[in-house]
């Protein structure tokens, strides 16, 4: 049987590991440390460096070392998080031919996928050297927060690695298989992953025969210990602003120094109360006259910098409770995962958030590559009774006339899953619909992620909202999204397979909203609406009907007169309800025709 | 030890069992807390014959006796120890299997045991609730609806055959296991599963009715023979001698059999009153035979003629004793509501009393308030069926409130179009629907599209341009009909 490892492929660092024996075990580097940096570097000489040998040369390299590119995998070039980072990295980031995003080393642009490749292949090396024999399975790890099109150029990676991923798991959910692991128990768990580049909350419920079912998961893709660091570095360079009046954000390898300086202090601060950040000669003064910077970081400072952003890791815990519709006593046990969960601040606040203490008993830094080779362990093995029923972290939907996102798939909702809906045209002799296929939570379609598109042509010519049309969703349980789209009554059909695409940004989409608007199909008017405009329509027909009689019985009257003006009234109120597809305006006015219609039969009754 | 006290064996349709209408009523009125004394009072039957109607129902497995007072787990079985005993049924739930046996032959990676219980439970899943998907019983637990979920998931999931060849059974795998995450994602959540159970109870609800109905019409054929011979009876007690005005007049009563007939029917009835073999009479307000007789008689003639007499008054009395008691227990079950309990027991009351011309409109009276209940009832159930897409379930269910309200077009209007929707939907029946929807309202154009359209589907273009044409006289413009028009032109 082949062997499948497991990689958690970090922001910071990355772990592999494997199932031997029946046993989840994490594979030491050459260097003896179980988990490796996800840093890049490419030397003077155009060597390529990977993990530890690329941290180490960091400081001397800055402008040619890559890191965090995790936070960058998947995204778009105008993305906010893309430009922040532009702003404070200290390696050279560019805009892609795509909108996408490259890294430039040594005067040659990488793709993301790429670099994080590279980190792929180390892990891959680590555990070929351990076992002695190649291996070309994997499972990888993602944040559970992570959109489609991050899945996606994850999974790109690792075949650029030359490793055939055949599973892409979410991180939180790993962490709970090898927390529940042969253990046997009936145990609904929180697993609460703050790690150096995402946070991520996931609520499961472990259970008789190995299965794993998600019930929520919910995160924060650009919230994680980096974001600690940054405001760390943030009250170093402003101290030594104060002092000397020179930003050294300005230099490249001061902000690498800076970086590696915050982190460390960040860490040891985790174990003890004060901790000095000394960094001598870390820029020249305009007088040839080298500064150094010396200031003392105490626990305190460090939880009052953070604060804001504990706090809203905690605020997503209270949603996803929520989602889940649980309640803080039902949640049994919270599994702390991801270096930042080492912060006592952060224990404190899961602890008393959840009114438990959480527990301890997983190693925060190897769970993650645990789990995802128990899962690949469980895939390929006949003999391992173990399933994961994860879930979608995201709505799944289209858009519809007006920019609206059209859920079809909820958040949250078990895969594999297919959902169905039928829409309908926005404009007359419409001939043709464009499926744009969305991932996100907001109503607002241009807010969410675009993940694909396709149309469907051939529709017959009639009047808006005649021609019906059935889009189904599919999720396999490979995470594959397929959507279909069918004309039913000709029965013609398109369809695609989602395989997220280097996407478009929000102002793209907002461009190809408006060249777009008159092709895209509408929400189906509801049968109520439908029941009601039938019933307003039978009744506005009878009182015209009657108009012509009752007018001359009653003409003569200024009483007369006034009730037909009201009549009118009434009926032209009812067709515009109708017209604006109104169902409770359009029933609010049944009650006016009803009355009218009555009156009306009573005077033509009475002559 | 307390008397034991029957109900009802869970989860089985009462229709597949041969019921008279006596079997059936009782039926109704067992709920588990009434004992057999309470039985004979609440239904005015005899004790004998509520112990003998019992007995039979006890023997087909309709009903199980219990000690009420035994501890509560013999009432109900534990939750846990039902699933195991369920779930292996549950491939063979069906008493036959809907698939085609070829499919088993498909080589795939799976074991023929496998194959059967996936093809077996796939067939099925439209006709099962979610708790039967489950194999869980309707009062378990969150807890047991998860274990029952977690097993049947370990065994449906995709990911426990990765990689293999699956062949068709992948998809069907991946729907089974979409199902049983529906149920499971329905009963786990409160609100869904009190919403999932209002439905079920609408079903149950009309599902009932439907049973009740179906045999007080099954009664009613039966009870013909009763009503012929009491008619005469009652008949009889003015117009001496009885034997020879078989015919006499009388509004409700029915074409009387020949007089020789009389007699031997009349008996019949009296041994199938009093339950067969005793001729104690039922009821209190019958004088019992051992009755001192205080009249004499100066001759044998006199004597017999006394003696035929008295025979008949007592069948008169009995049987009109037997209609005052189903009157009564309807009254009973109306101050309940139970409208289908009350129009049942009239129905049966009036057969006992077919000249009864008050208790006749009373029936009349109560059986279109359950009509109208039950018909509210469909509407309801048909609503969400059609909300739920369920098209050949929603359109079955339309068709049953035009059963009752024959002239309610919105149902035919509805019915036509869902068994349009329907992928299989009998479109005959369909156009029927359809028809009767133009005819009563005739200037609705909606009427006139999907009759239009249900003949194009059935492949009827003449009859199609027909019904197009004439909605487009009511609306030139109309686009579905015009197209209808054009293409069966076409054509």
């Amino acid at each position: 049987m082949e062997k499948v490892i497991g990689i958690d492929l970090g922001t910071t660092n990355s772990c592999v590991a494997i199932v031997e024996n029946g046993t989840p075990v994490v594979i030491p580097n050459r260097g003896g440390y179980k988990t490796t940096p996800s840093m890049v570097a490419v030397t003077e000489a155009g060597k390529r460096l990977v993990g530890h040998i690329a941290k180490r040369q960091a400081i001397t390299n800055a402008e040619n070392t890559v890191y965090a590119a995790k936070r960058l995998i998947g995204r778009k070039w105008n993305s906010p998080q893309v430009k922040n980072a532009v702003a404070t990295s200290s390696y050279r980031i560019v805009e892609g031919p795509h909108n996408d995003v490259r890294i430039v080393l040594r005067d040659k642009e990488f793709s993301v996928p790429e670099i994080s490749a590279m980190v792929l292949q180390e892990m891959k090396v680590i555990a070929e050297d351990y076992l002695g024999e190649t291996v070309s399975k994997a499972v990888v790890t993602v944040p559970a927060y992570f959109n489609d099109n991050q899945r996606q150029a994850t999974k790109d990676a690792g075949e650029i690695a030359g490793l055939d991923v055949i599973r892409i798991i979410n991180e939180p959910t790993a962490a709970a298989l090898s927390y529940g692991f042969g253990r046997n128990i009936e145990k609904t768990v929180a697993v609460y992953d703050f790690g150096g580049g995402t946070f991520d909350i996931s609520i499961l419920e472990i259970g008789a025969h190995g299965v794993f079912k998600v019930i929520a998961t919910a995160g924060d893709t650009f919230l994680g210990g980096e974001d600690v660091d940054a405001r760390i570095i943030d009250w170093l360079v402003s101290g030594f602003k104060e002092e000397h009046g020179i930003d050294l954000r300005q230099d490249r390898m001061a902000l690498q120094r800076l970086k590696d300086a915050a982190e460390k202090a960040k860490c040891e601060l985790s174990s003890v109360r004060e901790t000095e950040v000394n960094l001598p000669f870390i820029i020249s003064s305009g007088r040839n006259e080298a500064l150094h910077l010396q200031r003392t970081l105490t626990r305190q400072t460090l939880e009052e910098l953070s604060d804001d952003l504990i706090e809203r890791t905690v605020d997503i815990c209270k949603q996803t409770l929520e989602d889940a519709k649980l309640g803080k006593d039902e949640v049994e046990e919270v599994v702390l995962v991801g270096g930042m969960t080492r912060m006592p601040k952060i224990q404190q606040s899961v602890q008393s958030f959840f009114e438990k203490e959480p527990n301890k008993g997983v190693h925060p830094d190897e769970v993650v590559a645990l789990g995802a080779a128990i899962q690949g362990a469980a895939l390929v093995d006949d003999k391992q009774e173990m399933v994961l029923l994860d879930v979608t972290p995201h709505a799944l939907g289209i858009m519809t006339f007006g920019s609206y996102f059209e859920e079809l798939i909820p958040q949250n909702t078990t895969v594999p899953t297919h959902r169905t809906k039928i829409f309908t045209t926005s404009r007359d002799n419409q001939t043709a619909v464009k499926i744009l296929v969305m991932q996100g939570e907001s109503q607002r379609a241009e807010e969410n992620e675009l993940l694909g598109e396709f149309i469907l042509t051939g529709l017959r010519r009639a009047p808006k909202g005649q021609v019906e049309i059935e889009v189904t969703f599919e999720i396999n349980a490979d995470g594959i999204v397929s959507v279909r789209a069918k004309d039913l009554e000709t029965g013609l059909e398109q369809s695609i397979q989602v395989t997220a695409t280097s996407g478009l940004t929000k102002d793209e989409i907002k461009s190809m909203m408006e060249n777009a608007k008159d092709d895209l199909v509408d929400r189906r008017t509801s049968e109520e609406f439908e029941a009601a405009k039938q019933e307003a329509e039978k009744l506005i027909g009878e009182i015209e009907k009657l108009f012509p009689q009752v007018q001359q019985i009653v003409a003569s009257s200024d009483f007369g007169r006034d009730a037909i003006e009201k009549a009118k009234a009434i009926v032209d109120k009812a067709r515009a309800a109708i017209e604006k597809r109104d169902a409770a305006a359009v029933k609010e006015q049944i009650e006016g025709l009803t009355r009218t219609h009555r009156m009306f039969k009573g005077v033509v009754a009475k002559t | 030890m307390a008397e034991k006290v029957p109900r009802l064996v869970a989860n089985i349709d009462v229709r597949q069992f041969k019921l008279d209408a006596m079997d059936g009523f009782l039926l109704t009125r067992i709920d588990g807390r009434l004992h057999k004394k309470q039985l004979a009072q609440d239904t005015g039957l005899p004790e004998f014959q509520i112990e003998k109607t019992l007995e039979k129902l006890e023997k087909l497995g309709v009903i199980q006796m219990f000690d009420p007072n035994a501890p509560v787990t013999h009432a109900l079985p534990p939750p846990a120890a039902r699933d195991r005993t369920q779930l292996p049924q549950f491939a063979s739930i069906g008493l036959e299997p809907k698939y085609d046996p070829k499919e088993l032959d498909e080589e795939v990676e799976l074991s023929a045991d496998q194959k059967k219980r996936i093809l077996d439970m796939f067939y099925r899943l439209d006709d099962l609730d979610h708790y039967t998907v489950l194999g869980v019983g309707k009062e378990a637990d969150k807890k047991t609806v998860k274990r029952a979920y977690f097993e049947l998931a370990s065994l449906m999931h995709p990911d426990r055959y990765f990689k293999k060849n699956l062949g068709s059974f992948k998809g069907k795998m991946e729907a089974l296991f979409g199902r049983i995450t529906e149920a499971h994602d329905t009963l786990v959540d409160a609100a869904k599963r009190l919403d999932y159970d209002a439905y079920l109870d609408e079903v149950a609800t009309t599902k009932g009715m439907e049973a009740m109905f179906e045999r007080a019409l099954e009664e009613s054929r039966r009870a013909a023979e009763a009503a012929a011979a009491n008619g005469s009876a009652a008949v009889s007690r003015d117009s001496v001698p009885a034997l020879r005005t078989a015919s006499s007049p009388g509004p409700v009563l029915p074409q009387g059999p020949p007089p020789q007939d009389i007699q031997a029917r009349r008996e019949a009835l009296a041994k199938r009153l009093l339950g067969g073999q005793s001729i104690r009479p039922p009821g209190n307000s019958v004088p019992p035979v051992s009755a001192p007789n205080p009249l004499r008689y100066s001759n044998t003639s006199d004597a017999v003629d006394a003696l035929k007499r008295r025979y008949e008054d007592r069948i008169e009395n009995a049987t009109q004793a037997q209609a005052k008691k189903y009157a009564s227990a309807a009254e009973d079950a109306l101050s309940k509501n139970d409208y289908v309990g009350a129009a049942s027991s009239l129905h049966i009351a009036t057969k006992f009393a077919p000249d009864d011309m008050a208790l006749a409109m009373r029936y009349q009276e109560v059986k279109n308030d359950a009509d109208k209940l039950l018909c509210e009832s469909y509407v309801k159930q048909a609503t969400y069926e059609q909300r739920n897409h369920h098209w050949p379930e929603a359109a079955r269910t339309w068709q049953k409130v035009t059963k009752i309200r024959v002239g309610d077009v919105n149902a035919h209007a509805q019915a036509a179009k869902c068994l349009l929707k329907a992928e299989t939907g009998d479109l005959h029946q369909a156009a029927e629907h359809a028809k009767a929807a133009v005819s009563a309202e005739p200037g609705i154009v909606e009427h006139h599209v999907v009759l239009a359209e249900i003949y194009a589907k059935a492949g009827l273009s003449a009859s199609s341009r027909r019904a197009a044409e004439t909605g487009l006289a009511l609306d030139p413009k109309n686009v579905v009909l015009l197209g209808i028009a054009k293409k069966t032109t076409k054509t």
